[in-house]
């Protein structure tokens, strides 16, 4: 959850250390005076917080009214001097927190903002997701409990080069040092996040991220895939070509089996994902099933755009890069 | 540096072994100007020099002048390109490179003819091997945070060190893989040298990498409530070398840099000069958009841009 901080007092990113606790959130704090710039702006699902020390007496009321107008986003608020005489007024208005300073002493933590996201019926990630995918079987943050054989929920993506025929002119040698290093690059990049180069063919291949119904790390780095290619292609190519790739991301169900015993997996999930990167994938984007889509950063929503359904799942397209 | 004893006796051995007193004082003189063995040993002109005597002497002299590295990097060139027209076979030389690696931490680099600090166990600010008053080709990386006054004066003061910490970490990332070395850094943005290799196009990465990560770190993990700006500038040319950084700054090339990254460059872009261009194949240049400086100077510039 993206939780913005509108204050200027000192030290204030203090009282909400807690809530940095969960990877999941994203603190923002930013000064008061920003508040009616960007009120507008802030993405859908953001629970913001108003320092009301920071807006003279005159500007807190129109800041709060402002605030209760907000679609999508929650808001709460900060007051360290006690300045607000009637608090439950602020909860009649739509508020979903009060700060005193006590608590601010005391600290935000994770605890109150589950109670706050309960009481305001804001769902967390994982909690949209049962409500979607009601057959998920999380696998973790990890490999430690994924066993052979059996069934789990995975982040899949599908990254594979398409201008093969470019790569294949450079001649026998220079395109399997090409495609090697190509690999090895991916392997780098996944590696750290846990993810396993699952299939490998000749020109791309899938890897597996282990899923906790949380978070998808695969997002940013499928994201930074697509902004690294030239960095990527003059690192790994050297030669005066660049490289071009399609990414397909989707979250779905297989039976797990180790590398090289894939063949037999009869999975749907497979399938899409496969057909998803190599069927509809234009050249040199990164593609994403809408449950991906919903595990994404907000951060990174914005650089989406609908790209039609295919075979039964709305699709997503990163914003191609010009 | 320190030069073990062990080494210094293996090359007054390879000295005195493989050269006669003539060539050993050439060398001297290559190495130190204005070079006098006799002055030094105190014998007469008149006189003989004891080989070995002439040798330890001069490796010692060598050692003081800070230039012992240089004189063994000399003496590679003399068995493997030659010293004034012809190849001399140097004794104990493979030995002397294998304890600078083992005891000094110190690798040869065969493109510049000299030895420098092995990056993996340290990272020193001239890579070891820059001496002072030479002249060094070197490519530069400046970066300049766009806006620092307004953001220092609106946020508070531990947030903005927050921030151009994380931002500090991008850039050390992005250069610390490609052996680039921080030459200055300051509140508002830094300086940065690159000298091995195809330096041209490791500053120019550097730069790519920079641009990038701070693209995806002002999306998702940006403390302030705006997006962190910078400008970056990526230029090849001479300078010499001095420890003293106000010097430096006013070397051509820096300044060049320097005029490049605030003249030519947009906020959350990296402009690259023409020495550099030049040295790129055009499938990197391809994206990059191009910047008029004059009827016969472009700059390049690269920025991320993504479809509306």
């Amino acid at each position: 959850m993206k939780i913005i901080i509108f204050s200027n007092t000192k030290n204030i990113e203090k009282s909400f250390a807690g809530l940095a606790r969960n990877k999941s959130n994203v603190l923002q704090i930013s000064p008061a005076a920003e508040l009616k710039k960007t009120v507008k702006k802030i993405p859908e699902g953001s629970l913001v917080y108003a320092d009301l020390s920071s807006f003279s007496k005159t500007e807190a009321p129109q800041v709060l009214k402002q605030l209760a107008k907000l679609e999508g986003s929650s808001y709460a608020v900060i007051d360290p001097k006690g300045s607000v005489t009637d608090v439950a007024e602020l909860f009649h208005n739509g508020a979903a927190d009060y700060i005193s300073a006590p608590v601010m002493k005391k600290g935000v933590s994770l605890k109150r903002l589950e109670e706050l996201m309960k009481f305001k019926k804001i769902e967390a990630p994982d909690e949209k997701l049962k409500a979607m995918k009601k057959d998920y079987i999380l696998s973790g943050t990890d490999w430690k409990k994924v066993q052979v054989g059996k069934e789990y929920t995975f982040c899949f993506l599908l990254v594979e080069l398409d201008n093969k025929n470019d790569l294949k002119g450079t001649g026998p040698e220079q395109f399997s040092r090409i495609t090697t290093a190509f690999r090895q690059y991916i392997e780098g990049v996944v590696t750290p996040l846990n993810g396993k180069i699952w299939i490998w063919m000749d020109f791309g291949g899938l890897v597996l991220f282990p899923f906790d119904g949380r978070k998808c790390d695969a997002i940013e780095t499928a994201f930074k895939l697509m902004l690294d290619r030239k960095l990527m292609s003059a690192m790994i190519v050297q030669l005066d070509i660049n490289l071009s790739y399609r990414i397909a991301l989707h979250i779905g169900n297989t039976v797990y089996k180790t590398k090289g015993e894939t063949g037999t997996i009869i999975s749907d999930s497979i399938n899409s994902v496969f057909h998803l990167g190599q069927k509809y994938a234009e050249p040199g984007c990164f593609y994403m099933t809408d449950d991906a889509f919903l595990l994404t950063p907000a951060g990174l929503m914005n650089m989406f755009v609908p790209a039609g359904t295919y075979e039964g799942r709305n699709i997503l397209r990163m914003r191609k890069i010009l | 540096m320190q030069i073990p004893s062990s080494l210094v006796t293996l090359a007054t051995k390879a000295l005195a072994e493989s050269m006669d007193f003539n060539l050993m004082t050439h060398v001297a003189k290559d190495i130190i100007d204005g070079y006098d063995v006799f002055k030094r040993t105190g014998f007469r002109e008149s006189m003989v020099i004891p080989q070995r005597d002439a040798a330890r002497q001069i490796v010692q002299d060598i050692v003081k002048s800070g230039m012992f590295f240089y004189f063994v990097a000399l003496l590679i060139q003399m068995q493997t390109s030659g010293y004034k027209g012809r190849i001399y076979n140097v004794s104990y030389l493979k030995d002397m490179v294998k304890l600078i690696n083992d005891d000094c931490g110190y690798i040869y680099d065969v493109e510049n003819k000299l030895f420098v600090e092995n990056p993996s166990r340290r990272r020193t600010r001239n890579w070891g091997a820059f001496l002072e008053g030479r002249d060094y080709i070197v490519s530069f990386l400046r970066l300049d945070i766009v806006g620092n006054s307004q953001l220092v004066r609106k946020y508070p003061e531990n947030l903005i060190h927050a921030t151009y910490a994380d931002l500090r970490k991008i850039v050390e990332r992005a250069i610390d893989k490609r052996n680039g070395r921080i030459w200055n850094w300051e509140g508002d943005g830094g300086l940065v040298a690159f000298y091995f290799a195809s330096k041209s196009l490791l500053a120019t990465l550097s730069g790519m990498e920079i641009i990038n990560e701070l693209f995806v770190y002002n999306l998702l993990r940006c403390r302030l409530g705006e997006p962190v700006q910078v400008r970056v500038a990526v230029n090849t040319g001479l300078c010499e070398y001095t420890e003293d950084f106000e010097e430096l700054m006013k070397n051509d090339s820096i300044k060049e840099t320097v005029q490049i990254e605030s003249k030519y460059t947009k906020p959350n872009s990296m402009t690259i000069s023409n020495t550099v261009s030049s040295k790129l194949d055009a499938s990197l240049l391809s994206g990059f958009d191009t910047v008029e400086v004059d009827a016969r100077t472009k700059y390049y510039g690269y920025s991320i841009n993504l479809e509306k």
